[in-house]
């Protein structure tokens, strides 16, 4: 990045995490296996990991550009609210999610 | 692509296929500025709507923005889509999504909404390449056996012929779709978008009256349209003695007829008797004309669908979908990602039993 050795806002990797509580351990795991397989954009130099702790959903970003970590985290939130959006409205009443051994 | 089924069950709704149980599936596309879904039991269409994100004249469709359009639209029309197909998601066998080729964050927008819903509602899940939803749609409809197919939209331009499980390209736009040609032309001259903005230079190009000579750029199979853009984008500035109407009319007749002639090379060489049009670009009435005389000469059909199915929607994708699961091609969940650059014969087609 041409600009990171001026900037005085990237003097360090910048990072970020969010942890986001949902009503049930079944519904942060759907919304966990919905947001983990799309990787970065190739050009980011911002890294996503998510995790689960029971029924909270956990994401770090690890970024070398404040802007790119901003982008990062902004599409991250905009497709959470989306599949909170599905969850509120597309839950069956009786929903438990299925165990599956191949899904990691 | 190996048999990893997303969740057990998969394995029960794929052996319920041996007891002729109708399948009933639902596809979601969002590769460009079209948000579709679609619900298909048994090669029947039970609902197909479509929102489409529309921009200002002049302004072409942005990746962000058309990501914020699908993901507010994406609820209200899956809403829409059950209510009119009147099924129960429980009803549904399989979900499907565009896993490419498209724009990048709109493409991720629907999947991760069709990867939410497929666990949701316990779904096996099958990501479709969308050339290959088009094409199978246009089969679907228009009863097409086995034709050279012309796959030609904002995004594509591809001139195709099945053989030996695969569609293979026979030739292809070495830089740009035509579709988009025409769209950056209907920008330049701040055309409206609405319904989109090839429709409105099809309308114009009606009232021309004077032909001007553009480049015509056909290499082979292949086919080049940014050269006869950068020309036509001249006179568009300054016009001289031509109307708008003019230039319209000579655009569509030059790169139509790049596209016939080439069309006609692949039929030449696989001895085709049928050609089916298929791609947004697939409504202009005057491209199926210039096909028609052509295949007249040759004592060949012309197939072509309506703007319901030649522009991008959810069915082609449940449609596709439903083949794939039909033989048992799933799609594991760590393959559930999206991707812009996915080629038409990377698939194997393994429901076709056609040589």
């Amino acid at each position: 990045m041409d600009i990171s050795s001026k900037d005085s806002l990237n003097c360090s990797p910048v990072s970020a995490e969010l942890h986001i509580p949902f009503p049930s351990a079944h519904l942060a795991t759907v919304a966990y296996n919905s947001l983990r397989v799309d990787k970065e954009p190739k050009r980011s130099t911002t890294t996503k990991v998510l995790s689960l702790e029971e029924n909270i959903l956990k994401a770090s970003f690890t970024s070398g550009d404040t802007r790119q970590l901003r982008t990062a985290v902004n599409s991250f939130l905009d497709l959470l609210i989306l599949v909170s959006k599905a969850i509120d409205e597309f839950t069956p009443p009786d929903f438990i999610i299925k165990e599956c051994p191949l899904m990691i | 692509m190996g048999r990893y089924f997303s969740r057990p069950c998969c394995k029960r709704a794929f052996s319920d296929i041996n007891t002729s149980k109708m399948v009933v599936s639902i596809g979601f596309e969002g590769s460009a500025n079209k948000l579709g879904i679609g619900i298909i039991r048994d090669g029947i269409v039970l609902a197909n709507p479509r929102r489409t994100f529309i921009t200002p004249p002049g302004e072409g469709f942005k990746p962000v923005d058309t990501a914020n359009h699908h993901q507010l639209n994406i609820v209200l029309l899956l809403k829409e889509a059950l209510d009119e197909a009147k099924i129960d998601p429980q009803e549904i066998d399989v979900v499907c999504y565009t896993k490419g080729p498209g724009l990048g964050s709109p493409l991720v927008s629907v999947a991760v909404f069709a990867r939410t819903v497929s666990q949701l509602w316990g779904k096996p899940i099958i990501g479709v390449n969308h050339c290959i939803g088009h094409i199978e749609m246009a089969r679907l409809i228009t009863g097409a056996q086995n034709p050279i197919v012309l796959y030609v939209s904002g995004g594509n331009t591809q001139i195709i012929a099945y053989s030996q499980k695969r569609y293979r390209i026979f030739g292809e736009t070495v830089d740009i779709a035509v579709g988009n040609c025409l769209d950056r032309f209907a920008r330049l001259l701040k055309l409206s978008n609405h319904p989109s903005p090839g429709h409105n230079i099809e309308q114009l190009a009606k009232n021309g009256k004077i032909y001007v000579p553009l480049p015509y750029v056909v290499k082979g199979m292949d086919m080049s349209f940014s050269g006869v853009l950068t020309y036509i984008e001249e006179f568009a500035t300054t016009l001289q003695e031509y109307t708008v109407e003019d230039l319209c009319f000579s655009l569509q007749e030059t790169v139509f007829a790049m596209l016939v002639e080439t069309t006609e090379r692949a039929m030449a060489h696989c001895g085709a008797q049928e050609v089916l049009i298929c791609g947004g670009v697939g409504c202009n009435i005057r491209l199926q004309e210039m096909m028609s005389e052509m295949c007249k000469e040759r004592g060949a059909k012309v197939f072509a669908t309506d703007e319901r199915f030649c522009i991008d929607n959810g069915a082609m994708i449940a449609h596709a979908g439903a083949e794939m699961f039909r033989v048992g091609v799933l799609t594991s969940w760590e393959d559930t990602f999206c991707t812009q650059r996915y080629r038409t014969d990377e698939v194997e087609v393994k429901w076709r039993n056609d040589i």
